[in-house]
């Protein structure tokens, strides 16, 4: 894997999937109204990880109505269509309920975009702190993994402690192990099974 | 439910996949992990009412 990391932007070189381009579709149309975040399972499918996923999670900057109204007519404008329903004010009010809203391609279901509002600490420093990733000279902004590793061996399934072990072994070298330590106490995770010897 | 030996085969693996995609050319590892995750995605079910139905979406429309 031809990687190049430094400070918060990693530059990748890499084949693209279909997943990666409705990834650049999305937030091509997402990034003219708010800032965002994309965390979880699609970020260790970003850097190499062979599952398959239903979704691309992302947290987004708390907007108004006015300005989801444009965001949403936006995504319906480049042929996506909301899962969850059509009426804004109640897809708005969700979000303001610190619930997912989830938009995929016309005529689909997944993939599809599940996004959520900034609600707490740990999503704000995702967002405060979030990395640049560029591939194929798209750009794209994820979580920082010194928070991603933790986060995933927090969430505890099969799957996303394997998520955090495949970041942890690609990043290995690249980490701030302190940060990231820190970050895992306080989501009180032990880092133990990155280290196993198997 | 996978037992203990099952999750740490699982684990070894990722580990080993994640080695080998390090040290390994984009022209080799990405072909395999393009045809793959596309794979994936084109054999997803796109029927709309189990999807709601198995994510619990009370659809709004």
């Amino acid at each position: 894997m031809e990687i190049e990391f430094k400070d918060k932007e990693i530059q990748l070189k890499r084949n693209i999937t279909d997943l990666d381009n409705f990834v650049f579709e999305m937030i091509k149309i997402i990034e003219k109204h708010t800032k965002y975040v994309i965390i979880s399972g699609y970020i260790a499918i970003l850097f190499g990880r062979t599952r398959g996923t239903e979704n691309v999670d992302m947290f987004i900057e708390r907007i108004d109505f006015e300005t989801f109204d444009k965001m949403f007519d936006n995504l319906i404008e480049n042929d996506m269509w909301c899962i969850n329903g059509s009426n804004k004010k109640t897809m708005f009010k969700l979000l303001e309920d610190d619930l997912a809203i989830r938009f995929a391609k016309k005529d689909t279901v997944i993939p599809n975009f599940k996004i959520k509002f900034i609600k707490d600490m740990y999503s704000k420093y995702s967002l405060d702190n979030k990395i640049k990733v560029i591939l194929d000279g798209e750009e794209l902004y994820t979580s920082p993994l010194e928070m991603q590793i933790p986060y995933k061996l927090e969430l505890g399934s099969e799957k996303d402690v394997e998520d955090a072990l495949h970041l942890y072994v690609l990043f290995e070298k690249y980490l701030n192990m302190e940060k990231m330590k820190e970050i895992s106490k306080m989501l009180k995770v032990d880092l133990g099974v990155l280290y196993e010897k198997l | 439910m996978r037992n203990y030996n099952e999750k740490r085969e699982r684990m070894k693996f990722v580990r080993t996949w994640a080695e080998y995609i390090k040290r390994t050319p984009n022209s080799i590892w990405s072909k395999q992990y393009v045809m793959f995750i596309n794979s994936l995605m084109k054999s997803a079910l796109q029927d709309k009412e189990i999807y709601f139905k198995t994510h619990k979406i009370n659809n709004k429309n």
